[in-house]
């Protein structure tokens, strides 16, 4: 690692950066003028929004049902947000896209709702990349998509972007230090992880454990904690 | 060390765990600097990765020095600074690096934190 950079600017690289731009970027193949809607404005959404960008997108539309998420997208530089809770996502990017839908979805949640809704954000020949981790199964509505030219991907971060990702940190087009949002010492670990879990409260976007920082808290809690995660 | 250990869904404790070694001569031993929490960590507390079982460190995304190499790692030397990727197959800024065995990369306390 170079030693111009802090843990802060490269910490990132180690899972959600690579995630969001191999599994979403490159699989969903944004290109230049391409709209691309991201469903979910988490961290791994958020990255898809930094991440796109390297390909100067004509559009990214963030859609959450948070209001603060989407702030946040708006700030990472998404161009339009929907919201999910309040507004018909569909409608909303047919309105935005003269009727044909989005270039690429981006699963960024990992619910079969968000999955199926990135079905039909697309326009045909359109391209879904599933980004988000699942639980369960959805449905896929191939009476519609059969004949829509579409491509969905799935995958897992590979991390081969990585070095050209750090490269691009170091020559200042790529920064991701905005996602550290709260700082612990590595001894709080279990506050942290309070905090991280309680994110829409919180407003956490990524936590950062240190080494070096004192600790807040006596190291003693060897107990068991039954916390709500 | 300490470590972020998963006791199933729903539990988690900070607790004492055995120092890691070199198991394999591709083994790296990285004392951590900086470490975050990623959403599938929280997916596995709540128990919906059933592959990750009770008893697993949790933690896979760091920034650390190498204290430790296996014989069989050509391109990190102790000292180095490196990034712990998520993927096993973490390949960065030219050096391979199959950090640490099962119970890394943990948050961890061989550092000046006491």
């Amino acid at each position: 690692m170079p030693e111009t950079l802090t843990d802060e600017q490269v910490l990132f690289l180690a899972d959600i950066l690579p995630t969001a731009y191999e599994v979403g970027i490159l699989n969903g193949r944004v290109g230049p003028g391409d709209t691309v809607a991201i469903v979910g404005a988490g961290p791994i959404g958020l990255a898809a929004v930094m991440t796109a960008k390297l390909f100067t997108p004509g559009r990214i539309i963030a859609i959450d049902l948070d209001l603060g998420r989407l702030a946040k997208a708006r700030a990472f530089g998404a161009d339009a947000t929907i919201d999910n809770g309040s507004e018909d996502a569909i409608a909303a990017v047919k309105e935005l896209t003269g009727g044909l839908g989005v270039d690429v979805a981006i699963e960024a949640v990992g619910v079969p709702a968000t999955f199926e809704l990135c079905t039909e954000l697309i326009r045909p020949g359109g391209r879904v990349a599933n980004v988000g981790v699942h639980g369960h199964s959805a449905t896929l509505h191939l009476e519609k998509l059969w004949i829509q030219d579409v491509t969905i991907t799935t995958g897992l971060v590979d991390t081969v972007t990585t070095p050209t990702l750090m490269q691009l940190i170091e020559q200042g087009k790529l920064d991701p230090t905005p996602f550290a949002t709260h700082r612990f010492a590595l001894a709080d670990t279990m506050t942290a992880y309070d905090t991280f879990a309680a994110a829409a409260e919180s407003n956490a976007l990524k936590v950062v454990l240190e080494a070096q920082r004192l600790a807040i808290e006596a190291p003693h809690r060897e107990e068991l904690v039954g916390a709500v995660v | 060390m300490k470590a972020l250990v998963y006791h199933g869904p729903g539990l988690r404790a900070w607790e004492t765990v055995h120092d890691p070694t070199v198991l394999e001569p591709t083994d790296a031993v990285v004392q951590i600097d900086s470490s975050t929490i990623c959403g599938t960590d929280l997916h596995i507390l709540k128990g919906d990765v059933p592959e990750v079982k009770p008893g697993t460190v949790l933690g896979h995304e760091a920034v650390g020095t190498v204290v430790e190499t296996g014989a069989g790692v050509a391109t990190l030397n102790e000292g180095d600074r490196v990034l712990v990727s998520a993927s096993p197959r973490a390949a960065i800024a030219g050096s391979a690096v199959r950090a640490t065995t099962v119970s890394a990369p943990a948050e961890e306390a061989e550092s000046s934190v006491t």
